[in-house]
């Protein structure tokens, strides 16, 4: 019972700390919020159904639905945040908005609004049995993944140029840039990394409900939102931690609260949400003492 | 010969006249420094040179060429180093990382990378003990010393140098003096100075300029200044 708590809290938990990774580098770059970053997951999914009817191999499909995304998460920065980034905070989260909406009507028009089936491989919802509890095999695939991605995002930003610079830009934009290091390439970097992220994300995500419709991104979207909430808006260390504490408050409930009232989870969830945001407004992890906007 | 000629500089921040009219030359290998108390728009001038100030206007030429409307990046490249206020070091980074961040545009060349990390070691050799410490834990005489070495990583042709003096206590301002006049003797560096700090500016001027509510009020040859003003006239007004 317990092994079978820490396994799914865990397998959880490394898909929601990715999705907040993807969404807290910008934030620490920019002091924005991409409100089209739940997108992201949904071009990831329509690109799985276009290339569904197609003989490529299922891993290629996803490597192209990934770097489908890692395109659109580029374009949000050149279409909705660049033009208007020096003018203000308001404008940008309007642009981040409105490109959400126009790529889920793109969706709800070109294609359909009923959901669509997303190819994946039948093993993945096969059952096996782990150290005496019985698991999907997605669900053990998402926290090897997830492991393997945090393991090279560390060493990328502890040992590359380009991600120093990014987690300095962080702390100091302006700094950086005094420095000689072109804002626009940490940015557009920032960019490609939390599509990469959010398309791998994506993939773990998609793998349990296998099929996509306009809607979809929503939910990744606030599930990132609030794992960076809990864990502190200003630090990498925090999404993923907030991650992961939100999968133990969700799964947690999931084991708790009984059969009729499990439905309201939701509501629990967020209740507790508040509880901690009223203890430590800044997060649970606090980051670099900056966000101020430059 | 002329390195860097400021003209006719204006500084606005939304209504507020931060710079009202600022004219100022340093010649190569000169180190020239501008005083005045706090609010007089030294700081202002600064950044509006180092490309960060988007509400300035007027013209900045360095060895001759106008890059009043640069970015900072770009700014940086033609070897113009600044070293702001604050000293702005990356303080969740290593000491370590912050200088090879000073040294970004030279990363496909490492060995100017390492040369330049060695000099700054032996100029700075708390720095070297202190390598693989996260900076925002150094003290803020040695913050100051980072934020030098990670200036001089780029190997700059000048260096815009704001309050390095701030907030230290009077034995480490003094260190840190001792250190600036090193770089002065040891180099061929060109030196803009910002300081409130006058009499220790002074000291290692070569020239001054003296600037109160956003206009240069005085200006002259270091030797020839220092013992001759009236320090409150220029701070205070009359």
């Amino acid at each position: 019972m317990i092994l079978q708590f820490i396994f799914d809290v865990l397998s959880l938990g490394s898909l929601y700390a990715l999705f907040a990774l993807g969404l807290v580098l910008i934030f620490g770059i920019l002091k924005l919020v991409n409100f089209a970053y739940g997108e992201l997951v949904l071009v990831f999914g329509y690109s799985m159904f276009l290339l569904g009817d197609t003989p490529v191999p299922w891993f290629f499909m996803t490597l192209i639905a990934i770097l489908m995304s890692v395109l659109i998460s580029i374009s949000t920065d050149y279409i909705a945040f660049r033009p208007v980034r020096e003018k203000s905070i308001t404008a940008v989260l309007i642009t981040s908005f409105a490109f959400a909406t126009i790529l889920q009507n793109a969706a709800l028009l070109l294609i359909s609004p009923r959901p669509k089936n997303v190819p994946m491989p039948s093993f993945f919802s096969d059952s096996i049995q782990f150290l005496g509890v019985i698991t999907p095999v997605r669900n053990i695939i998402s926290i090897i993944v997830t492991f393997i991605c945090l393991f090279i995002f560390y060493q990328f930003m502890k040992r590359s140029h380009i991600g120093l610079a990014m987690r300095a830009a962080a702390t100091n934009f302006n700094m950086t840039r005094m420095l000689g290091i072109p804002a626009n390439l940490v940015i557009t970097s920032a960019f490609a990394i939390s599509g990469l992220l959010a398309g791998i994300g994506a993939t773990l995500w998609m793998s349990k409900l296998a099929n996509v419709f306009p809607g979809i991104g929503l939910e990744p979207l606030l599930i990132a939102f609030i794992a960076t909430v809990i864990g502190g808006m200003r630090s990498v260390q925090g999404a993923v931690f907030g991650g992961f504490i939100l999968a133990f408050i969700d799964i947690g409930f999931n084991y708790l609260l009984p059969q009729d009232i499990l439905k309201f989870r939701d509501a629990f969830t967020f209740t507790f949400v508040i509880l901690i945001l009223l203890i430590r407004p800044q997060g649970l992890i606090g980051g670099p003492a900056t966000g101020i906007r430059t | 010969m002329k390195m860097l000629e400021v003209k006719n500089l204006k500084v606005n921040y939304n209504q507020v006249i931060a710079v009202k009219k600022v004219d100022l030359y340093v010649d190569k290998g000169e180190t020239v420094a501008l005083l005045g108390a706090n609010g007089a728009g030294k700081s202002s001038t600064l950044l509006a040179i180092a490309g960060i100030s988007n509400k300035a206007s007027g013209e900045v030429l360095f060895s001759g060429k106008n890059i009043s409307k640069l970015v900072p990046e770009k700014i940086l490249s033609l070897g113009i180093a600044t070293i702001p206020e604050n000293r702005d070091i990356f303080p969740d980074l290593t000491v370590k990382e912050n200088l090879i961040l000073g040294g970004y545009i030279h990363r496909k060349n490492s060995k100017i990378v390492k040369q330049t990390m060695t000099s700054i070691y032996e100029l700075f050799s708390i720095l070297y003990e202190r390598k693989n410490q996260i900076a925002g834990t150094l003290s803020g005489g040695e913050q100051q010393m980072l934020a030098i070495g990670r200036a001089l990583m780029s190997t700059p042709k000048m260096l815009l140098l704001d309050e390095p003096s701030l907030g230290l206590a009077p034995t480490l301002i003094e260190k840190i003096y001792e250190h600036i006049e090193k770089l002065k003797q040891n180099t061929d560096l060109t030196i803009l100075l910002v300081e409130q700090h006058a009499i220790k500016a002074l000291s290692i001027a070569d020239r001054v300029y003296f600037l109160r509510l956003g206009e240069i009020v005085l200006s002259g040859k270091a030797i020839d200044i220092k013992d001759k003003i009236d320090f409150k006239k220029i701070y205070f007004g009359d």
